[in-house]
């Protein structure tokens, strides 16, 4: 369900492999991120450049993404898009979480904070 | 199940008396947020990603206007006289997703007549077989179309244009469509 990759500042990188993040397949996202967390992997860098859509379950398993790795470390949300974008802003999600335009951004800043 | 079982839990805890208690304030003003703030109190869980969406508002008829908090719903559409549709609300956080989450109450004006459409996301991310989402500006061009027919039909009339764009599809999502007017 997701492609994800160490960078050499440590942050990992993870890419959705569909392009709808929703209540039929989030279950999985969710269940491989939080097996990259429990590997010891604390933070992640979440791709969403190529994710057309995303439903409200989407979000809230996004959420819990963030409230697994709380104070322990750190995620950021990479390239948001069309109803992507819209659904953080809507939700203020967009001032939860660490937005980035690009993936290099994100493993840029969030590798000189590690 | 759990969705189902938080939409009962809300359901009892959610009572009328609560509603007046938390949004009546003591100087004859309105905040439906103070209710809001206090469902995320009692709905906020450290360990769960479950969470609500909803509209809350009250009409303030001496002042003409609709006193509402946003929280994490799509923007309801307002429809009043001699003016084209508008949507209301810039968004505002979840309900039960963060114990600090703020929440505003903002106004606009309601005068007799005017309309209020509140939906689910169900309705705008509607796609058709291409793909393309019913949108927003399409819900708007319904309202705008029945601006002069009977508040009872809308629903109906909208349910028919999204089945339409569905090409006789099942909608992916659930949906709640609530057609409102203000009559004195």
């Amino acid at each position: 369900m997701i492609k994800a990759s160490q960078q050499d500042t440590g942050t990992y990188v993870v890419q959705p492999k569909s392009t709808r993040l929703t209540a039929e397949n989030v279950g999985a996202f969710r269940e491989s991120v939080f097996e990259l967390i429990d590997g010891g992997a604390s933070s992640l860098a979440i791709d969403l450049s190529g994710v057309e859509f995303i439903d409200s379950t989407a979000l809230g398993a996004l959420v819990g993404v963030l409230k697994k790795v709380g104070n322990r470390g750190e995620i950021g949300i990479c390239g948001l898009k069309g109803n992507a974008a819209q659904m953080f802003k809507l939700t203020r999600m967009d001032q939860v979480f660490t937005c980035f335009d690009a993936t290099s951004d994100a493993v840029q800043s969030m590798g000189s904070n590690a | 199940v759990q969705a189902s079982l938080l939409s009962v839990a809300i359901w009892h805890f959610l009572t009328p008396e609560l509603f007046a208690k938390k949004c009546n304030k003591s100087d004859g003003t309105f905040s439906p947020a103070e209710l809001v703030k206090h469902l995320n109190g009692q709905f906020v869980s450290s360990d769960t990603d479950q969470y609500f969406t909803m509209f809350c508002a009250v009409v303030d008829p001496k002042n003409d206007e609709l006193v509402f908090c946003q929280a994490g719903c799509p923007s309801p559409l307002q429809l009043r006289k001699d003016m084209p549709p508008t949507s209301i609300g810039d968004g505002g956080y979840p309900v039960g997703l963060f114990p600090d989450a703020d929440f505003e109450d903002h106004k606009t004006t309601l005068n007799a007549s005017d309309r209020l459409l509140l939906f689910s996301d169900g309705a705008p991310e509607a796609t058709n077989p291409q793909g393309i989402q019913f949108g927003e500006s399409r819900l708007m061009i319904e309202l705008e179309q029945h601006r002069n027919k009977e508040l009872e039909t809308l629903p109906d009339a909208l349910c028919q244009a999204l089945q339409t764009w569905r090409q006789g599809e099942q909608l992916e999502d659930d949906l709640t469509l609530i057609a409102l007017e203000r009559k004195s």
